[in-house]
């Protein structure tokens, strides 16, 4: 092969450095001319990992809306820092029947595009979110509620389909909406908000970013933080380098052991707790409550909670609950750390070399692989032999119910939300099998004790049943009691920032320095 | 000419109605649609309600058949999380895909072109040598962890750059290095690799014997005779690129387009939007598939006298 020197090696290396020149030269000083890397000086910046699917806060129930639309809307009633009720867009609540209650609203009260906030609109919101064409995602919270009506301007009524004793902490999870808005945008809804809260919509550009500008007339006074841009950020890496940039200045989803390297962070008390849940119902393997006992007992939490999660949150003691939940049994203790003990019981029973399965999750929580293989291996030190199966997020899920796998897991490694507040959700979710399809639990004293805690209004009383329910389910263990999480917020230096106990983001309670 | 153009239209729809049925169908394997979109609180009846109400309780026949009607009249349904209808929802972000795809597509054609050709005209050269090992880096990068390592370098250690976002020219830099990264190194092979072909042809001797300057030689001659294969190839990495690449880059650099709109449509399980991103996704691909067959046709002569 003959080949001349080349005399367009010039003209080639020439076109090459020109266009390779050109292309550097030019998107560096576009890089170099954004104003992008600035902070933005009056507003505040918050990353969220996804675009919200909707911001209709009656149609959509999961957490990461919400972070948007509780600045936007508000409910009949609220819960302040401590997660008490508090009065919000309703002044009182009195139960003037067992299946009828009258609320007084609040008087003065405007929607950011002018309707009055008054009885039509109570009425409007309530029936809105229980009609079964809305599909709203909240009705296992609101199906409770037959409906509403008006009684005068600022009086309403609601009627339960039977007594209910958790209606107050439903109320706190409903928004109210404007009839007159929401029937003229009709399917668009969700893409827009028009609330009564204290920040109104501005704009929102999908999948990039929703803008919130502070609504100077909002009952409550205007709030100090005059403008908030929630950017959508959906990688974890890009987050957490967001907020040293600067270009960010608050997110929740930090991991605790990338906290050290932010400049801020805050760790905040959840409702979400984790726990194995275990099958005692007939035919399993586990019916004998001293085998469960003994999981219990040979479990570290300590470690877990020191290592994994640096001491933040707290262990759980003997329940699914914690001291913000009404049904709290304040008198259980942890299982202890007993080797010893676990094994004796084991021996009792006849468990020993018994096989287990069980079933977990991988990346679907912080640390929850490392979690699950380390308990794992302390129930083996017992003598019980553990498969473990570490699945993907949709056959996890898949795992967990009753109603799609015909084989239920020995154990199931799952987080439980309480977003209620009220024991209630907890012990009808995962404390019994009847109505639902996460549990695998049985318990022939805590069935009627619900059922009858359902509709007991008197709270003293409901309280006695629902503190009993769970000193009974830590005696016959639904699961392995784990720990209470917290939510890892990342922030700024120049971002004042607490978080509440009900994991809300609340503007108005923010300041930019 | 025209039943070539019947034939060509009549394989596009096949091949559309099959990428939708089977996007469709796979919805239906992965588990229970429903539960995925409600709270596990959801009591039983409240499930079995909106189920109905999305008229998931019928056979799945009778749903894709449904589907499908409705379907040819560009009805895809209403997205399941955003209640409104779903085909202009997979639409909506897809000027912003363009955008970018557009210029790193181009980026990686002139720069690969540049480079093939100088790597072709000094084979086994250093700067031979260097054009190979880096189109291989290109290729054989994943592609989240380049566009990772980007954002790291530029803009949180160098700070040239914003780590994600929309709006500015600086926003654009980083995605379309990403984006072009694996397309150059392609290119440059197939530039290469196409050009050694033709240079090594009886032809060229001879037209450097009839005293052909080897500028002539080189473009007039062998590069005209090796663009077909290098239309092929940028074709393809044109398609790849848009359907395929930018669902990771977009969603590193939060660059609101088509490949995020698709991740996010899969996270949260929206069938009606899936479907619709399925069946944009394969139309952009039978396009591309088209204007590189008309460039190919221009580029190869022989094939004209067919």
């Amino acid at each position: 092969m003959l080949i001349d020197k080349p005399i367009n090696r010039r003209s080639l290396l020439k076109g090459f450095s020109c266009t390779a020149t050109a292309s550097a030269v030019a998107s560096l000083s576009f890089g170099l001319g954004t104003p992008a890397l600035a902070q933005t000086s009056s507003g505040l910046v918050i990353a969220l990992a996804a675009d919200p699917p909707s911001l209709d806060p009656q149609a959509i129930e999961s957490s990461l809306p919400q972070q948007v639309t509780w600045n936007i809307y508000e409910s009949l009633l609220t819960r302040d820092e401590q997660a008490k009720i508090v009065p919000s867009l309703a002044e009182s609540f009195e139960q003037v029947s067992p299946t009828i209650a009258r609320l007084k609203l609040r008087e003065g009260v405007k929607f950011h595009q002018g309707e009055t906030f008054d009885a039509d609109a109570a009425v409007y919101s309530i029936n809105r979110i229980i009609d079964p064409d809305l599909n709203s995602q909240w009705l296992g919270t609101v199906n409770t509620i037959a409906g509403a009506r008006k009684v005068d301007t600022t009086t309403i009524e609601i009627e339960t389909k039977t007594a209910d004793p958790v209606l107050r902490a439903r109320l706190c999870l409903i928004a109210m909406m404007a009839p007159g808005w929401v029937e003229q945008i009709g399917k668009e809804v969700g893409n827009s908000a028009n609330g009564t809260g204290p920040y109104e919509f501005v704009s929102w550009k999908r999948n990039l970013a929703i803008e919130l500008k502070a609504f100077n007339s909002y009952w409550g006074g205007a709030p100090a933080l005059k403008t908030a841009i929630f950017r959508i950020v959906p990688e974890d890496a890009t987050r957490f380098q967001s907020i040293k940039t600067g270009e960010i200045d608050l997110y929740l989803g930090l991991l605790p052991d990338q906290a050290a390297e932010l400049p801020a962070y805050k760790a905040g008390i959840s409702q979400q707790f984790s726990f194995l849940r275990l099958n005692n119902l007939p035919g399993s393997r586990l019916t004998d409550p001293r085998i469960r006992q003994a999981m219990n007992l040979a479990v570290d939490k300590d470690t877990i909670f020191q290592q994994l999660y640096k001491g933040k949150g707290a262990i759980l003691n003997g329940q699914l609950s914690s001291p913000q939940i009404f049904g709290y049994n304040p008198n259980l203790q942890p299982y202890r750390y007993d080797v010893e003990a676990a094994k004796t019981l084991i021996t009792q029973a006849g468990a020993h070399e018994l096989e287990i399965t069980l079933e977990g999750s991988k990346g679907r929580y912080t640390g929850d692989a490392v979690e699950e293989q380390a308990i794992a291996s302390m129930l083996e030190q017992i003598g019980l032999h553990v498969n473990l199966s570490l699945r993907d997020p949709n056959s996890y899920n898949r795992a967990g119910d009753r109603g799609q796998t015909p084989a239920i897991p020995d154990g199931y490694f799952m987080r439980h939300d309480n977003s209620l507040f009220d024991a209630d959700r907890t012990l009808s979710g995962y404390y019994t099998d009847e109505n639902n399809t996460y549990s695998a639990y049985s318990n022939a004293e805590i069935k009627p004790l619900l059922q009858a805690s359902r509709v007991e209004l008197d709270e003293k009383k409901r309280e006695t049943m629902l503190q009993e329910m769970f000193r009974i389910g830590r005696e016959d263990p639904v699961g392995i009691f784990l720990l209470q999480h917290v939510d890892w917020w990342g922030h700024t230096a120049r971002t004042k920032f607490e978080p509440r106990a009900d994991s809300r983001l609340y503007l108005k309670s923010i300041t930019v320095a | 000419m025209l039943s070539l153009l019947k034939a060509r239209a009549l394989h596009s729809i096949i091949l559309i109605v099959a990428v939708v049925s089977v996007v469709f169908l796979t919805n239906f394997v992965i588990g229970d649609p429903v539960k995925i979109l409600l709270p596990p609180s959801t009591p039983p009846e409240a499930v079995e309600l909106y189920r109905h109400n999305l008229g998931l309780d019928r056979p799945i026949l009778v749903q894709y058949f449904d589907f499908m009607k409705r379907a040819f009249t560009g009805d895809f349904g209403d997205s399941w999380w955003q209640k409104t209808p779903a085909l202009p929802i997979a639409l909506r972000p897809f000027p912003a895909t363009l955008e970018l795809g557009i210029v790193a597509m181009l980026f990686a054609t002139l720069v690969g072109l540049t480079v093939g050709l100088y790597a072709s005209a000094r084979p086994r050269s250093l700067v031979d040598r260097i054009a190979t090992s880096i189109s291989f880096l290109g290729i054989s990068s994943p592609l989240i962890w380049l566009a990772l390592m980007l954002a790291l370098i530029f803009s949180v250690k160098l700070g040239w750059f914003p780590t994600s976002g929309y709006g500015t020219l600086g926003h654009m830099v980083l995605p379309t290095v990403a984006l072009a990264a694996l397309p150059l190194g392609r290119i440059v092979q197939i530039t290469r690799a196409a050009m050694l072909d033709e240079l090594a042809k009886p032809y060229i001797v001879t037209a450097r014997a009839k005293g052909l300057s080897e500028k002539k030689v080189f473009i007039k001659h062998a590069l005209r005779n090796a663009l077909p294969p290098i239309i092929t190839e940028v074709g393809w990495e044109t398609a790849l690129l848009l359907t395929g690449y930018t669902i990771i880059v977009e969603s590193v650099y939060g660059w609101p387009g088509f490949g995020f709109a698709t991740y996010n449509a899969i996270l949260t399980r929206d069938l009606p939007v899936i479907t619709a991103l399925a069946f944009v996704a394969s139309v952009v691909v039978v396009v591309i598939n088209f204007l590189t067959d008309i460039a190919y046709w221009f580029a190869n002569p022989t094939i004209r006298l067919r």
